[in-house]
């Protein structure tokens, strides 16, 4: 990639461009350099909160070369305020990275908002490791790259589909909240997605984006602030194109893992556990790769029809389950006999230690594995982690962006959530998507998982979606890989495919 | 499992810890071994909740119609009609800018179920 470094005299912003906005102007566009040391000591302690919040930008030029088509992109890197929708104060001061394509018509250029989870979580790992301009190269699952992983030109890359913004949630990254608020006022279901409307509308009426056809593409946790950030922005009149799913917890009442809650069975986890037992020749048949779709239909119908009114009546009358079950779910799972005698509820902590003794398999990729028994441990996280910390201040210094505060990869939000969403105890994120769909019918929808991710089961996903009802708008998609799909270099390049031709479908081209 | 999680917590709060000096160049690498929780909820968190039973169909739909009813009304004036003003100022865009389609009557109020109405004709 080719970095100039250039101060980039304006931004050529125009006035808003009405039509549904408020009446009142935007405040004039966030001042732009080409360089900058933000001097500000950013923190993620649940009562931290700024008084002074700068949105000062560091806005360089470079060009990516995707399919042998130059694209010069702008990468701006900084704080937004993101203000209240009714009373336009600031709330929380927001770290984002935007790429955008130059000389792009802002009404035709789509715009894609990206986060991760947790909650608590930076966007680290969707920023340098998806679909942005560069990339860490990870070769997951391979183990054996040295590490810190290299920084590469991202030949997946999404920018020649739509402009793409980074975000941190409140008290992550480098984005805290403002006076008078403390990040943790935005440390719940509702208040964070809120939170994230008002960066969302901030961002768009600051950058005259009003015309662009507008995304969401939220990872893991990241997946139910979808939702309900979707129906939130949609009951604004901020009308989006499409919300994309990564590896999504979208009903924390679906997962058995999610509390340790043993009344929930484990359904979801049983196709994944067969995907990870034949990745390891366990599963009887290992099916290989190129067939592991038709695999996976056996599976689920497996864990729906068969494995889940046993694991009922297992934890209702304690009824043990008949023989020809635990000998499908040992010849599918690869897990043997005497585990589902003494446990039919058999939770991915359980499977990760026990499928083959003495090795640990990770959990948001089960295909990655290290000695050892203990499932607080996850080998598929250590292997990427130091990595992605060291990586990401080099990358942002790369795009003039320098401070000397602590990037917080994840916080510690979500030992204090509010999860109370709608009447439920834990959120169940499917109504509001139903709302923004109702809102909006046009609204597209694609999941994406990966068949070897045992924290976010892609069956679980199919089945909280499914909730839905017949809708040709919502697509679920499989891929080899884990919770973080797009770090499987196969999986990534199928995965830009799919999404190129789901694009061109939102765009109604 | 829930004592699986103890020791993970123990870890999360010294990485946290750790994690709180600014200025350090060097990036702590303990901090980056902890996994990541998601999705996670805090031990007690579900312990006395009431595991909420999917809806789909018809129970859904009630859901989404109590959802949008639930803000509408949030906005409406006390006899349950909402004038694009109100629907302006309480940050319903949505129904401030299609107000005229919604209004069919064209009273300058509306009600929810002319709303609801709205989005029927539009599915």
């Amino acid at each position: 990639m080719r970095v100039r470094l250039l101060a980039v005299l304006a931004f050529v912003l125009a006035a808003c461009g009405g039509g549904g906005g408020g009446s009142d102007s935007p405040p004039p566009p966030p001042p732009a350099q080409a360089s900058f040391t933000d001097s500000q000591v950013y923190s993620s302690a649940p009562a931290a909160s700024l008084s002074a919040p700068n949105e000062i930008t560091a806005v360089t030029q470079h060009r990516l070369t995707l399919d042998g088509r130059a694209l010069d992109y702008t990468a701006t890197a900084g704080h937004l305020t993101a203000r209240d929708l009714g009373t336009g104060a600031a709330r929380a001061s927001f770290f984002y990275v935007a790429y955008t394509l130059n000389a792009a018509a802002p009404a035709t250029r789509p715009v894609t908002f990206f986060y991760n989870g947790g909650p608590g979580s930076a966007t680290v790992w969707l920023h340098i490791g998806s679909f942005g301009p560069r990339r860490l190269a990870t070769a997951v699952p391979a183990t054996n790259q040295p590490t810190p992983f290299a920084m590469v030109e991202n030949t997946e890359s999404l920018l020649d589909l739509t402009d793409l913004v980074f975000v941190d949630a409140v008290g992550s990254g480098y984005s805290q909240a403002v006076a008078p608020n403390a990040n943790n006022a935005f440390w719940g279901v509702d208040d964070d997605a809120t939170v994230f409307r008002d960066f969302v509308m901030t961002y768009v009426a600051r950058n005259n984006r009003g015309e662009s056809p507008r995304f969401l593409y939220g990872e893991s946790y990241g997946g139910p602030r979808t939702a309900v950030l979707a129906d939130l922005l949609e009951a604004a009149g901020s009308r989006l194109h499409g919300v994309v799913l990564q590896s999504p917890a979208m009903n924390y009442n679906s997962n058995c893992d999610i509390g340790s809650t043993p009344t929930i069975p484990c359904t979801g986890f049983i196709p994944s556990y067969g995907a990870s037992g034949a990745w390891f020749n366990r599963s009887n048949p290992s099916p290989p790769a190129a067939q592991i779709d038709a695999f996976m239909g056996e599976a689920r119908s497996l864990a729906l029809n068969r494995y889940e009114p046993a694991v009922r009546a297992n934890l209702t009358n304690i009824t043990q389950p008949d023989a020809v079950l635990v000998n499908d779910l040992v010849s599918v799972t690869g897990l043997v006999e005497t585990h589902w005698r003494s446990r039919l509820n058999i939770g991915p902590g359980y499977y990760r230690v026990n499928l083959i003794p003495g090795t640990l398999l990770g959990r948001y990729d089960t295909r990655i594995t290290a000695p050892g028994g203990n499932a607080d441990s996850d080998p598929s996280s250590n292997l990427i982690g130091s990595s992605f910390a060291t990586r990401l201040p080099e990358y942002l210094a790369s795009l003039g962006y320098t401070n000397p505060s602590t990037y917080t990869l994840l916080s510690n939000a979500i030992q204090t959530w509010r999860w109370r969403h709608e009447g439920n105890a834990v959120p169940d994120t499917i109504p509001d998507l139903a709302a923004a769909i109702a809102q909006n019918p046009r609204l597209k929808v694609l999941a994406v998982n990966g068949y070897h991710d045992v924290a976010t089961p892609f069956f679980t996903t199919e089945v909280d979606l499914a909730r839905l009802g017949a809708n040709p708008n919502v697509t679920v998609r499989n891929y080899m890989g884990g919770h973080m799909t797009y770090l499987d270099d196969a999986s990534r390049v199928r995965m830009k495919a799919d999404l190129a031709a789901w694009y061109r479908s939102a765009l109604g081209n | 499992m829930a004592t699986d999680r103890r020791h993970f917590l123990r870890l999360l709060v010294a990485t946290s810890l750790l994690a709180l000096p600014p200025g350090a160049g060097a990036q702590n690498k303990a901090a980056y071994e902890v996994p990541m929780l998601d999705p996670w909820v805090a031990p007690g968190t579900l312990e006395k909740a009431v595991i909420a039973p999917p809806t789909d169909g018809e129970a859904l739909r009630q859901q989404v119609r109590a959802k949008l009813k639930r803000r509408f009304d949030a906005a409406a004036g006390p006899d349950g009609t909402l004038t694009a003003a109100q629907a302006r100022s309480a940050g319903l865009g949505a129904i401030a800018d299609r107000f005229d389609a919604i209004d069919r009557a064209g009273r300058g109020v509306v009600r929810f179920e002319d709303y609801e109405r709205f989005l029927e004709l539009r599915r």
